[in-house]
């Protein structure tokens, strides 16, 4: 398949730009970033050799921009429960104290498994660990999750 | 439990949006670049300007002294 500068800007900018804004938690901060990713998209494009799937590259593009970056204040908004899902207000805030409490890079790693599907070999080559450490992260995570989910129900 | 996560994810960032400009930005970088070098060469001409203008007004003052005398 042959891209273009602006079909892969068309195809991912959104995706990139919600990744990035996990990361940072600051909307300004998130597109500032997204577009110093995509100055390097198109400056090393002629360099991906396909080894992994186009997102994924760009994902660890935008990983090592963030981290580059000095992170100004947060102003995510909190989300409001939109009624046309399952989860109760309570599982949801459950979720959040949990999630949000997490170290960045297990928060990423929740990300990407759960809202990217990213397979765990890809999560490993977007933030550049071994992946048997993003397994270990995961299956902690998980069970930090599931001992609050569990707690939570029981009281 | 998955599924719970999966959900509690798309609920904080499946219609996050980015804003608007977003894409014309990324796509027309140079832009940006253009309108800081236009400002900072406009701001440039004026101080260059303003500088000569304090430097020649003593020099003009005896010429414009001179003229204005009946």
């Amino acid at each position: 398949m042959k891209w273009d500068f602006e079909r892969i800007v068309d195809t991912y900018y959104k995706a990139v730009y919600r990744f990035v804004l996990s990361m940072v938690r600051n909307s300004n901060d998130a597109c500032d970033i997204t577009q110093e990713t995509f100055l390097k998209v198109r400056k090393y494009f002629k360099n991906f050799r396909g080894d992994s799937s186009v997102l994924t590259w760009i994902y660890r593009i935008a990983v090592n921009e963030t981290k580059k970056f000095n992170s100004k204040k947060r102003d995510f908004p909190e989300r409001v429960l939109p009624s046309v899902y399952s989860l109760t207000t309570e599982e949801y805030l459950d979720l959040h104290d949990v999630l949000e409490f997490l170290d960045r890079e297990d928060y990423e790693i929740i990300y990407l498994r759960f809202f990217d599907n990213m397979s765990e070999s890809e999560i490993a080559f977007i933030l550049d660990i071994p992946e048997g450490t993003v397994k270990s992260r995961l299956f902690n995570a998980k069970r930090k999750l599931k001992e609050v989910m569990e707690s939570g129900r029981k009281n | 439990m998955e599924e719970k996560i999966k959900e509690y994810f798309n609920m904080v960032y499946g219609e996050i949006e980015p804003p608007k400009e977003l894409k014309e930005k990324i796509l027309h970088p140079e832009d940006k670049k253009f309108l800081i070098f236009a400002f900072t060469a406009t701001a440039l001409f004026i101080a260059i300007g303003l500088s000569i203008f304090i430097e020649i007004v003593p020099i003009l003052e005896p010429i414009i002294l001179e003229i204005s005398l009946p």
